[in-house]
């Protein structure tokens, strides 16, 4: 072995390429190889327990996927935007990490770079960790199973928060924090004295004395400074805040933080009550023209809109020296001032999230007439009807060029406005060339009453898309033109007549033969169109279920194609109503390698997902129970790497022979 | 000071080399060195480094000399290697290891960041008796060694039921 290997600034650089995998081969190479690939496996420690979603209704653990999310879980796509898997497990699992464990630990505590836990995890808290660079710790504890020693604001609730206090004291390298707790549980409920952001200030002040010790220490060259300290942090908590305390939290950041997510419950009535709205639009201003980027969304959490849930991202960037307010994303809260302001100080704004807000027609109109054209490259809001005739329009007109994303939720479309439907998407995908993510989720309306036809694919398909380099498509619910109608009762009925011919009549059969050609028809077109298609989310209404048993098959069969799951990628690809027989005769086909790499994509949540008819059963179950549309992930797992799993208990029991 | 003086250096078998300060400039050490003394005009010893190993580095900092992106160049870590760089590291090992070490002492850090890769990329998607193999490594685990590791890192054990 060459002397290269002896140096650790050496092997460091090497190690960063690898993967978990490797660098597990690279630990059975030798005895040598041994230890330095040991090193390289204990970065990280992940630690999630949550009950499976069957158990609870959802809301109040960790919040939900917002609904621009992609389905997958954001939390488990590490730096590189590569997904990582998370591991489902039975409740029974066990919960919180041995005393062995935890020996195993102590002693690599030092190697140790990232540490995610919640709760469940609490017991590491005392591990003397000093060389973390990333932290993430989820206080939220109703659903572990002694949630009772968690009363939030409670003596336990306390002792936590002083511990991670503690540990973030310890450790001076941290680049990324997050943080998830409840601030006082009961007093969102509107209780008499609006809480503060009592917590998330404390941390604020002990970063701030990371930082005053690390500039008081000599440095080498002023570049350095941009490197060290805290990068990002992420305060998730329970609890109102105002815009009051938004301000308090940003103006307390250290100066080296890049990327500041707040996610809270918004006081619905804290900015009827701020006394002076002139002051804290000052405090804005000053905030930008200290060039800090800030992001804001705003999420309403109940139906009944009280509460919201405004996220604040304030990426600043050290590095540049213009003084220009250089806001890239923006996400707008509950104020609706809030545009006029941040719109005048953003000349550069990009991307743009409205979050769960519904900005009236008006508002939004004038804020996308005073962006300047062909600037915008990603949007995220809520659509109602009226927003066809000018907003959609004039965002077009104006950005169609440069879009690269467009999410949109609908409100109060109704089944009379349904060609408006298909226009408005078809005009998106035929006016976007650069458009990679298109989203559209339709209003709950839709939902409840998924009979009512939706999103034809006939009208799809009639003008040629300019967006070839789709890449995500997500439309939730896709439609045929009822078989019934024009074009397709011609072509219903030449089948008819064909297979008069040779069988016995059968008009129903014929009917569903006729939708599956049209199914399939839509899928090869979409290839051809998409061809760099790798997300694909939508489900066939009502009119496309339910079909016989033989045509599904046959249907399942001219879908998963070897084919059609290379053009996909071997990924992700969500397909519903497919027969599991011809998923299985599909993967037989696959060559030996396409089959590992498939499996290799599942393992890591990226396979093609097909729901069978028992999915289907199970959710129409769910939907009947009202649940609402959420996509859990029940996690028990430690992890010694960033998202890759380690049987701790394996581990433990080698060590101790 | 002129951008384009000559520098002097001589290799560990006291060759000379006799190349422009903005490529000595690549290298932080020499940068360093020259910028805190100053151009004396004598030759500079790297005693670390041997000549054909030194000529090989010369040509990657002349390749890259004006290169804007030098110092961030390999930053991205799933970033392709560009061609001329792949090209650059169809070396044996045992120079490829002698690069490391040099673009480690000189400070050099595309240099050592491409060559990293390189290593890793040797690594990359293999078995541990593959890696054996391109490194020319014997196998010095016991049999029942050999099972502990296994065990302790078999596919079985990374799932939790």
């Amino acid at each position: 072995m060459s002397i290269a290997f002896d140096n650790t600034l050496i092997t460091d650089n090497i190690f960063q390429y690898l993967s978990r995998r490797d660098t597990t081969a690279c630990l059975k190479v030798s005895k040598a190889w041994y230890p330095l690939a040991q090193l390289h496996l204990w970065r990280s420690i992940v630690h999630y327990y949550t009950h499976r979603p069957d158990d609870y209704n959802s809301d109040s653990s960790n919040p939900p996927p917002e609904w621009w999310q992609p389905i997958r879980d954001d939390r488990f796509v590490d730096a590189f935007g590569n997904q990582r898997p998370s591991w489902t497990t039975h409740s029974s699992s066990p919960t919180f990490i041995s005393a062995k464990q935890k020996e195993l630990i102590c002693r690599n505590a030092f190697r140790i770079k990232s540490l995610r836990i919640d709760y469940s995890a609490k017991n590491l808290l005392d591990v003397p960790f000093g060389n973390l660079t990333r932290f993430s710790l989820s206080c939220w504890c109703s659903h572990t199973k002694d949630w009772r020693d968690a009363d939030p604001g409670g003596v336990e609730d306390r002792m936590l928060k002083g511990v991670a206090l503690e540990l973030i004291a310890r450790n001076p390298r941290l680049k990324e924090l997050e943080l998830s707790y409840v601030e006082y549980f009961y007093s969102w409920y509107g209780g008499g004295t609006r809480p503060l952001t009592a917590f998330v200030m404390r941390v604020l002040q002990v970063l701030q004395r990371h930082h005053q010790s690390s500039s008081s220490l000599p440095s080498l060259s002023s570049s350095d400074s941009s490197n060290s300290g805290l990068y990002s942090l992420k305060p998730v908590y329970r609890g109102s805040t105002s815009m009051k305390d938004i301000c308090s939290i940003v103006e307390n950041c250290p100066p080296s933080l890049q990327e500041l997510t707040i996610h809270s419950y918004i006081d619905a009535y804290a900015h009827i009550y701020t006394s002076d709205p002139q002051a804290i639009r000052d405090r804005f201003a000053a905030i930008k023209n200290n060039n800090l980027h800030i992001h804001i969304h705003n999420h309403t959490l109940n139906l009944s809109n009280n509460y919201s849930h405004p996220s604040i991202t304030t990426p600043t960037n050290a590095r540049q020296t213009t003084r220009t307010p250089n806001l890239r994303l923006l996400n707008i809260a509950h104020y609706d001032e809030l545009i006029s302001i941040l719109t005048a100080s953003c000349p550069t704004l990009t991307n743009i999230n409205f979050g769960e807000n519904f900005i009236a027609e008006e508002h939004m109109f004038r804020f996308l007439s005073t962006l300047p054209e062909g600037q915008l490259l990603g949007i995220t809001m809520m659509i109602r009807p009226d927003f066809l005739t000018h907003v959609l329009p004039t965002l077009l007109e104006r950005s169609a060029s440069t879009l690269e994303a467009i999410r949109l939720q609908e409100l109060d479309f109704v089944s009379d406005r349904i060609h408006h439907r298909s226009g408005y998407i078809l005009q998106i995908l035929t006016s976007c060339p650069q458009l990679k993510t298109l989203v559209v989720v339709p209003s709950r309306g839709l939902h409840s009453n998924p009979c009512l036809p939706n999103l034809l694919i006939h009208d799809l398909l009639q003008e040629d898309w300019v967006c070839s380099e789709l890449k995500t498509l997500s439309n939730d619910v896709l439609d045929l033109a009822a078989p019934s109608e024009s074009t397709n009762l011609d072509r219903g009925k030449n089948v008819e007549n064909e297979a008069e011919t040779t069988s016995p009549y059968n008009p129903e059969l014929a009917i569903y033969k006729c939708k599956i050609q049209i199914l399939a028809s839509f899928y090869s077109r979409l290839k051809s169109r998409l061809p760099l298609l790798s997300t694909l989310d939508f489900q066939w209404s009502k009119s496309c279920k339910n079909i016989p048993y033989d045509c599904a098959v046959e249907y399942s069969n001219s879908l998963l194609t070897v084919d059609n799951l290379r053009w996909m990628g071997l990924r992700w690809w969500t397909i519903y109503g497919l027969k599991t027989t011809a998923v299985r005769e599909a993967l037989g086909a696959l060559s030996e390698k396409e089959s590992n790499l498939f499996e290799e994509h599942r393992w890591q949540g990226m396979g093609i997902y097909v729901r069978t008819d028992e999915d289907e059963r199970r959710r129409r179950q769910r939907e009947a129970k009202a649940e609402r549309r959420t996509r859990w992930r029940v996690m028990y797992c430690c992890c010694s790497d960033d998202g890759d799993l380690e049987d701790l208990s394996a581990l433990c029991q080698w060590e101790m022979e | 000071m002129s951008a384009h003086s000559q520098i002097l250096l001589t290799s560990s078998e006291g060759t000379e080399f006799i190349i422009d300060r903005d490529i000595a400039d690549k290298s932080m050490l020499l940068k360093c060195m020259l910028e805190d003394i100053g151009e004396i005009g004598q030759a500079v010893p790297l005693p670390n480094v041997s000549g054909p190993i030194l000529t090989k580095v010369i040509e990657y900092c002349t390749h890259h000399r004006d290169d804007p992106n030098f110092l961030s160049a390999n930053d991205d870590v799933a970033a392709e290697i560009d061609e001329w760089d792949l090209e650059y590291c169809k070396v044996d090992q045992g120079t490829l290891y002698e690069l490391i070490l040099a673009a480690n002492y000189l400070d050099i850090k595309p240099l050592m960041d491409l060559t990293c890769k390189t290593v890793a990329n040797m690594i990359k998607a293999k078995s541990p008796e593959e890696i054996r193999k391109t490194f020319n490594i014997t196998n010095d685990f016991t049999p029942e060694e050999e099972d502990q590791v296994r065990r302790e890192n078999g596919k079985g054990s990374r799932r939790l039921s």
